[in-house]
């Protein structure tokens, strides 16, 4: 059985945990590490564009809610278009990218169908790539 | 009340556990401390327009959201991208973090990242147009050449007390009939005068800015679409 002199013991160890989590907290300024998840190499930027704005603190994660397929470099590597692919649901959805000091951002898309008036503003050989692609309708 | 000896010596056994273990959590809470205090660095993130998404990113890594208009984060020792977004507008940032530095990053210009587009334009007041009788291919041929002649404009505005369909005699015999009205494109208003047929689609339109400089000709317009510019 439990007596005062236990239970005081057990109440200072309660103390103690608070201790080291406070120590802890003291030791990194109370700010935790960020730990950053797994994306394909110059693509980490894509799940901003694939989200609205109001749940932007929850980003979908490559490889759980998102894919990437038929990934292909244009303009010497500084634009690209590729497949996004919905997990699940398998929806899919063409991403043109453009690289912006040094990382690709999603200039178009996601989208199924572009207007043409983009064409205007696009390289030659981008606009001819997502023609070949069939993202240009009607 | 007399207790049992065993059972005293059992309980006493299951606190002294309980201390071991609440002494390891302690010391698991120290040197986790320790050891992140030593191998991360700290970064002071703050953004100019305090509306601004906040975002640190690596390459091989996913965006992480990381606040609004400003965040204070550590990371390990490496190069990441701050990455600032509102709405279609867009800053990167790059930032080399060492272990036990403290670096601070001030976010100030935002740039437009879209491909422009006609359909990100909101075009306010385009309906006023039809009450005056111009038809909808025809408000959708001003919309091209509004966005023709400003693409990076995400909102272009006819003012619905400017719309005003052009005098046309009774004894007219032209297909055509005027119509003017004021448009804010971007940051800039100008005086639109434009003709539209009465029996298709056909519609052209000029642009005058404040000093009464022609600045648009939809036939120029034409004419660039036809030489592929």
């Amino acid at each position: 059985m439990l007596d005062s002199k236990n239970l005081k013991k057990l109440f200072s160890s309660l103390l103690l945990i608070l201790a080291g989590y406070l120590i802890q907290l003291f030791l990194i300024n109370g700010v935790g590490v960020l730990k950053l998840k797994p994306a394909p190499p110059e693509l980490g930027l894509v799940p901003i564009f694939y989200q609205e704005s109001s749940k932007f603190d929850k980003l979908p994660i490559y490889g759980k809610n998102y894919t990437l397929e038929n990934l292909k470099y244009l303009e010497n590597g500084n634009w690209a278009a590729a497949t996004l692919v919905s997990v699940p649901g398998k929806n899919k959805a063409t991403v043109v990218m453009k690289k912006i000091n040094g990382v690709f951002v999603v200039v178009m898309g996601p989208g199924t169908q572009f207007s043409e008036s983009t064409l205007e503003s696009l390289p030659l050989s981008v606009g001819t790539y997502l023609y070949s692609r069939g993202v240009y309708g009607s | 009340m007399v207790v049992n000896p065993e059972k005293k010596a059992i309980a006493e056994k299951i606190v002294s556990l309980i201390l071991i273990l609440v002494f390891g959590i302690f010391m698991y809470f120290i040197v986790e401390g320790l050891y992140i205090s030593q191998r991360t660095g700290l970064l002071n993130i703050t953004a100019q327009d305090k509306s601004v998404s906040l975002f640190i990113a690596k390459d091989g890594k996913s965006a992480s959201y990381i606040g609004r208009g400003a965040s204070r984060i550590r990371l390990y020792g490496g190069n990441y991208e701050i990455v600032a977004v509102k709405g279609e507008t867009i800053n990167i940032s790059r930032v080399k973090l060492s272990a036990k530095e403290v670096k601070s990053v001030n976010i100030k210009n935002l740039i437009k990242y879209r491909v422009p587009s006609i359909d990100l334009v909101d075009f306010e007041g385009i309906n006023y147009l039809t009450d005056i009788g111009v038809s909808y291919p025809q408000t959708e041929k001003i919309k091209k050449y509004l966005f023709s002649f400003d693409k990076n404009s995400l909102s272009d505005q006819i003012y619905s007390s400017s719309v005003k369909a052009g005098p046309r005699s009774r004894d007219s015999t032209s297909d055509f009939v005027g119509f003017n009205f004021l448009v804010s494109v971007g940051e800039k208003t100008y005086n639109a005068t434009a003709q539209r047929s009465l029996f298709n689609d056909d519609v052209s339109m000029k642009l005058y800015d404040k000093n009464n400089n022609l600045v648009f000709d939809s036939q120029s317009y034409y004419l660039n679409l036809q030489q592929g510019d």
